[in-house]
């Protein structure tokens, strides 16, 4: 009893949070207090105050500007590359799983490949090779990140497609294609979306990791993992430069965990909590 | 109309050492439009997988599967009409909606797919009126398949099928699931629409008062062979091939004895292992599907010599 009536309170959390974050994205450029890009050399290391909440930082920006603009970045990143793992893992799954054997075991086979290899690792290769920018840091996370969500659907479309809804839909005339879309992806989108926000939290996280690692964004764009990197210079003389980025990368991964928990109970029930624990 | 011409199935699995099953073998077998055909015999028979092989959800091994003198084997190939001839409703009512569509989705569906009934109106005034003749509420239309009885589903699952037109219905022990009252409506339906309809039925099941009540012929399974058929009438009265008689005292709940385990002896009679007068030819010799009276076929070597001797 108890036990329930805290996944309703985090669950409840978690929408707030998500509400919260996804508001500091949109209304960023109003929230900030001063110019997130603005160097004031005079004003380094200034400990957190009134004019500026979070303090400044080495180059005497304001940390707390970079950091609501940063959610942005972080955001935006996360959505696109989950969306796109979304996306390319379902269509690989459904066409693996519902394809003939051939195509079924050469893509498994391929993703048991990708799979033996070290996947954080293989993803710091990858933007490694490529490089800085936005839309590499995207490929890099994308490369290994559908594969789970092909795995998922494919699993349950093989176990869907016995079921005697798809198979009186054959006798009834239905094409492949549209059993396909019409039958069997709505009953595989519950566990899809449960990992979509699961794995939200993890790749704002990989995307911090990158920054830190220097394999980010261009330096001076503000994003939490670079200012985490130059913050952990500063350890000891002005912690307040790593302790805020770092909180705001722990609020917002908590933020997608929770949520995904949430859903998880919320949308599957029994059945989900197998899949994914 | 639907004719099985030495249809086998035979199912094969794993991968270094190969198991074969084989499910149906050699049948032959008409059936005729308009008329009910009972298609009995214990549980591993061969009777569901002779049904699939009917609706075209699996391919013979071995032999053909005949519509109205076409070849049923590839759906594709066939225009719309033949393949949309033959349809099925199936023992598990729950299964056979989708959970996440709502019944006027399910039901419109396939109307929609083949463009069918193109008009918005047409298609709800068909349906109302398939409905009406399964005795459904049209309320039912807005409902998701877990809100629905297992009777109410087997009811809309009839409705589905019927409003594909199909000459032949292949019904696959459709009460087994359901309670006794419920069993008696759905039978009753069955009856109806198969009299108001003048659709073929091929009734699959093994549950003798119900096939007897309904069919005009039945055919007896065993061990994927079929051994026997005739008009309901004569094999009630006159059953000849002797796992017949043994399938009719069980039914009549008389002591039978234990049937020995199926010696998969692909040479001789299927039977040979449990038949309590086999001779030697029974075991060397598959005994065919012969005529002894007219529309009366039985397979067993002693009623053939009984016959010409």
């Amino acid at each position: 009893m108890g036990d329930a009536i805290m996944k309703r309170i985090s669950f409840i959390l978690a929408i707030v949070l998500l509400i919260f974050l996804l508001g500091v994205a949109l209304l960023a450029p109003w929230l900030t207090l001063h110019d997130p890009y603005e160097q004031n050399l005079d004003n380094r290391f200034a400990k957190p105050s009134r004019t500026y909440w979070f303090g400044t930082d080495d180059l005497g920006r304001c940390i707390y500007s970079r950091i609501i603009l940063g959610t942005r970045t972080s955001l935006f990143i996360g959505i696109v590359v989950v969306s796109l793992n979304t996306l390319i893992g379902t269509l690989v799954g459904l066409v693996s799983g519902f394809g003939p054997k051939v195509v079924d075991s050469i893509v498994m086979g391929f993703i048991d490949v990708l799979l033996a290899l070290p996947g954080p690792i293989l993803t710091l290769a990858v933007a490694g090779i490529l490089g800085h920018g936005l839309l590499k840091m995207i490929i890099a996370l994308t490369f290994l990140g559908w594969v789970s969500y092909a795995r998922i659907v494919r699993g349950m479309v093989l176990s869907l497609k016995e079921r005697e809804f798809v198979e009186s839909a054959r006798t009834l005339g239905l094409g492949s294609f549209h059993i396909l879309f019409k039958h069997l992806l709505p009953n595989c989108l519950g566990p899809v979306i449960v990992l979509s926000s699961m794995e939200m939290g993890g790749i704002i996280m990989m995307v911090a990791g990158l920054s830190f690692l220097g394999l980010g964004l261009q330096d001076s764009y503000p994003e939490w993992g670079a200012m985490l990197d130059q913050g952990k210079d500063y350890l000891r003389t002005a912690p307040h430069l790593a302790i805020f980025p770092g909180l705001a990368i722990m609020v917002t991964v908590l933020t997608f965990n929770l949520l995904g928990d949430g859903l998880r109970d919320l949308l599957q029930g029994e059945e989900a909590t197998r899949l994914f624990k | 109309m639907l004719e099985f011409r030495n249809v086998s199935k035979v199912f094969r699995q794993g991968w270094l050492k190969k198991t074969e099953i084989v499910a149906v073998k050699e049948v032959s077998l008409l059936i005729k439009p308009g008329k009910i055909f009972g298609l009995m015999g214990e549980s591993g028979s061969g009777k569901s997988t002779l049904g699939k092989l009917a609706l075209g959800l699996l391919t013979p091994s071995a032999g053909e599967v005949l519509w109205e003198g076409r070849l049923r084997t590839n759906l594709r190939s066939l225009p719309k009409e033949a393949r949309l001839a033959i349809q099925g409703i199936s023992q598990n009512p729950y299964g056979v909606f989708n959970p996440r569509h709502r019944i006027g989705y399910a039901l419109a569906e396939p109307l929609i797919y083949h463009g069918l009934l193109k008009n918005e109106q047409e298609r709800l005034l068909r349906i109302r009126e398939i409905l009406e003749l399964v005795n459904m509420e049209e309320d039912c239309l807005r409902k998701y398949p877990s809100q629905l009885s297992g009777g109410q589903l087997q009811r809309l699952a009839l409705a589905r099928i019927l409003l594909m037109n199909p000459k032949l219905i292949v019904a696959d022990e459709p009460t087994t699931m359901l309670d006794l009252t419920t069993q008696a409506q759905i039978i009753h339906l069955l009856k109806r629409i198969h009299e108001k309809k003048g659709v073929a039925i091929l009734f699959i099941s093994h549950d003798l008062p119900v096939v007897t009540a309904l069919a005009q012929r039945i055919g007896i399974m065993y061990g994927g062979r079929l051994v026997e058929v005739g008009s309901t009438q004569e094999i009630l009265t006159n059953p000849l091939h002797p796992y017949t008689q043994l399938f009719l005292a069980a039914a009549r709940e008389e002591v039978v004895p234990e049937l020995q385990s199926n010696t998969n002896n692909s040479k001789g009679c299927i039977y040979y292992g449990s038949c309590y007068q086999s001779q030697e030819l029974c075991a060397v010799k598959t005994p065919e599907l012969i005529p002894v009276k007219r529309e009366h076929l039985v397979a067993c070597h002693l009623v053939n010599a009984a016959k010409n001797g």
